[in-house]
């Protein structure tokens, strides 16, 4: 590992490297700062200039704008109290109060230096743990690996709105669309209607600019009154970051930074759930855990540590799912997956072992740009800042036609442009009829996955009854079947009676698998787990099984 | 008559959708050799979203219309203006592009969206141009240059260049 490790160094460790890593961070911090515009958008928008790159300049460029999308969103959010991304809602709560109260430069710099603090930890689990997920990914097989994916499709769906069925429709309906083309087995032909153009299926970077960029202009665009107007109105004309404050105000509540980093990084591990979800969870577990709850929301310091240092753990933690297994954590995730294969290189659990200074040349990149960020975060803030003072409009028209010239330098085809100009119609009309884009990019991602590993499984037994018994495929089918009831459960917690026995039940209910895993570990693991959920139902019986008495639990 | 809900309408047109790709798995051609049908995936796949289309449909048509939901055409014409201006343009772009090529199109397709949305004057359209001059020129520039992509010509500038 230390010799992968010294040699990922070396390459990463180059002037042309850093200043692309630079130039990304530049870029994923301006494009965070600026409220409607989301990580994924920048994300996709940066990859076209990465084609002819070698592989770790194209990634160290892409996790620059990664780990900047991720920090960017803390500017605006703290100092006009508009969030620039969704990861950075929690970090408005008390970032705002905090500089209205008249310490800006303290709040800006706890939001910094929390970003970076909990990349850190990230970027250690991840060298740590992607090694050791990629060995346990080795032990799916075919069927493992198919439930996998479904487990992270209906999480995906389940987590993405208020409407359980559109979620699973549009990641069903993203895998329909990676249908379309050659068969990955046998090399048919299926749903081309004799188009030529159809016959290698629709291009993976056109689909994504057209849903994520594309369509999210136009909902920005929709309202003519903000579309002509200036983003931001005011700028941070005097704010001076105080770094040694807010780096002594973080070391004071290291628990919650603590607490909030592991919490960020276990949402990122976990497939389809990001730094949107991450934040707000992260800030809601410092409240119930402080000895003063009442002040959350009212401008204290562990608001911002909890919500900066878990959304930017939670980038960590999606890389490690990545590399470890090929499984996209969140959106971005499976932009950088897409990324991946577009530079030739398929994550998967051998990915680690086969090429391995390029993986942990990503570990490495993925440290480094947060050193890069902090930097560029206290030399030009107010640079990143003067770029929401354009109007949208304007913006919108180039990055329209960015988007086209991008799409076309992937295979140097018109019909790449046409495709993101459908799937821009598609992403509008999907957000506007309330249907969520992430399980469709993830239905898209991982449909050609779960159709190799679907057709494996019955080239090598067409018993379907494998998908149950093998012990990694039953642990994924319980996962998967508890994640399309929560939803319910979420809804219905404190006045249903029923979900007083979910996590019981989940608890419960992945045991047997891990008792079937064989070894030790696990099956102390499984009987802990059974122990744990019995002691719960034990609890709830004592409890009159009366759901407003139940404390809530965290799904 | 009661009007149908949109989500009535889209659980419809996903279900004729999924029906006509479900007829098209029909042709798809079997290798001799195969192990695994290229028909299979398919059509679990779209088994899957029948279902989940006819389920969607059920919901729609249990779930009480919201009072005042009622919308008329001009009124989501007005709503959607800016994003279908950018559409009609951006199709305009896309069809004219073989003969402007990238250059010329991308500079006349950015006007022509800032100049759609935003206003008429005409200091606002001296500074739509120069943006869209400058920010696709510089584009076209980068990709063109440094990064070896050779961007559409357009058949009307070929014999110029």
């Amino acid at each position: 590992m230390w010799q992968n490790l010294g040699a990922a160094f070396g390459d990463v460790f180059t002037l042309v490297t850093l200043a692309l890593m630079a130039l990304g961070t530049a870029a994923g911090l301006i494009a965070g700062a600026i409220p409607g515009f989301t990580v994924t958008m920048a994300i996709v928008l940066t990859l076209p200039f990465t084609f002819g790159m070698t592989p770790i300049h194209g990634l160290s460029t892409m996790l620059g704008v990664f780990v900047g999308g991720m920090s960017g969103g803390l500017m605006s959010g703290i100092l006009m109290g508009i969030p620039g991304t969704p990861s950075s809602i929690a970090t408005v709560f008390d970032g705002f109060p905090m500089a209205r109260a008249g310490r800006p430069g303290l709040a800006l710099g706890i939001g910094v230096w929390s970003s970076f603090f909990g990349g850190l930890f990230s970027a250690v689990v991840l060298a740590l743990l992607a090694p050791a997920v990629a060995h346990l990914g080795l032990e799916f097989g075919p069927w493992g690996y198919f439930s996998l994916v479904v487990f992270a499709l209906t999480i995906a769906a389940s987590l993405a709105g208020d409407n359980l069925t559109k979620g699973l429709i549009a990641g069903v309906g993203g895998m329909l669309l990676a249908t379309i083309g050659e068969d990955p087995i046998n090399g048919v032909g299926r749903f081309t209607f004799g188009i030529d153009a159809l016959e290698q299926g629709f291009a993976f970077l056109p689909v994504l600019v057209g849903l994520f960029a594309f369509s999210q202009i136009m909902s920005d665009l929709r309202d003519p009154e903000a579309a002509t107007k200036v983003m931001l109105e005011s700028s941070a004309k005097a704010v001076r970051v105080e770094h040694l404050a807010a780096i002594r105000a973080i070391f004071e509540h290291w628990g919650v930074w603590l607490r909030s980093s592991v919490i960020g990084t276990f949402i990122g591990v976990l497939p389809a759930a990001g730094g949107s979800i991450s934040n707000i969870l992260a800030w809601d577990q410092a409240k119930k855990a402080s000895r003063y709850p009442e002040k959350f929301g009212t401008g204290i310091p562990d608001g911002i540590i909890a919500s900066e240092s878990a959304n930017n753990a939670t980038a960590g933690g999606a890389l490690v799912t990545m590399m470890a297994l090929g499984i996209p954590g969140d959106a971005v995730t499976a932009v950088m997956l897409g990324a991946l294969l577009i530079h030739n290189i398929a994550p998967s659990p051998t990915f680690i072992s086969t090429q391995p200074v390029l993986a942990y040349g990503i570990i490495v990149a993925f440290f480094i740009a947060h050193f890069v960020m902090v930097a560029e975060q206290a030399l030009a803030l107010r640079l990143f800042l003067l770029i929401t003072r354009v109007r949208l409009y304007v913006l919108g028209a180039v990055i329209l036609a960015y988007s086209a010239i991008g799409v076309f330098a992937l295979n140097n085809s018109v019909f790449d442009i046409w495709t993101l100009f459908l799937f821009g119609l598609l992403g509008y009309g999907m957000s506007r009829l309330r249907f969520p884009l992430t399980p469709m990019i993830l239905g898209v991602v991982l449909g050609p996955i779960a159709e190799v590993n679907f057709s494996r499984a019955l080239a090598t037994s067409n018993n379907l009854g494998l998908f149950v018994t093998r012990p990694w495929s039953l642990f994924f089918i319980v996962l998967a079947v508890f994640s399309l009831v929560y939803p319910w459960y979420q809804r219905g917690q404190r006045t249903r009676r029923w979900t007083l026995f979910y996590m019981p039940l989940l608890l419960i209910g992945v045991s047997p698998s891990l008792f079937m895993m064989g070894g030790y570990l696990r099956p102390v693991i499984g009987g802990a787990l059974l122990l744990l959920g019995g002691a719960l139902l034990w609890r709830r019986a004592r409890g009159g099984w009366s759901p407003q008495g139940a404390p809530a639990d965290q799904g | 008559m009661k009007r149908f809900h949109s989500d009535t309408l889209i659980a419809i047109v996903l279900l004729l959708v999924g029906g006509i790709l479900f007829w098209d798995t029909f042709g798809f051609r079997i290798p001799p050799f195969a192990t695994v049908s290229p028909r299979a995936w398919p059509r679990f796949v779209l088994v899957l979203l029948l279902c989940l289309c006819a389920l969607y449909l059920v919901q729609s048509l249990r779930a009480p219309r919201a009072p005042g939901a009622r919308g008329d055409l001009h009124t989501w014409l007005g709503a959607n203006r800016n994003a279908l201006w950018c559409y009609a343009l951006f199709l305009a772009f896309l069809l004219i592009l073989p003969y402007l090529g990238m250059l010329i199109d991308g500079i006349v397709f950015v006007y022509a969206v800032q100049t759609a949305i935003g206003k008429w004057d005409l200091r606002s359209h001296v500074k739509h141009m120069v943006i869209a001059l400058v920010s696709v020129g510089l584009m076209w520039a980068l990709f063109d240059f440094a990064l070896d992509v050779i961007l559409p010509t357009g058949s009307l500038f070929r014999n110029f260049i």
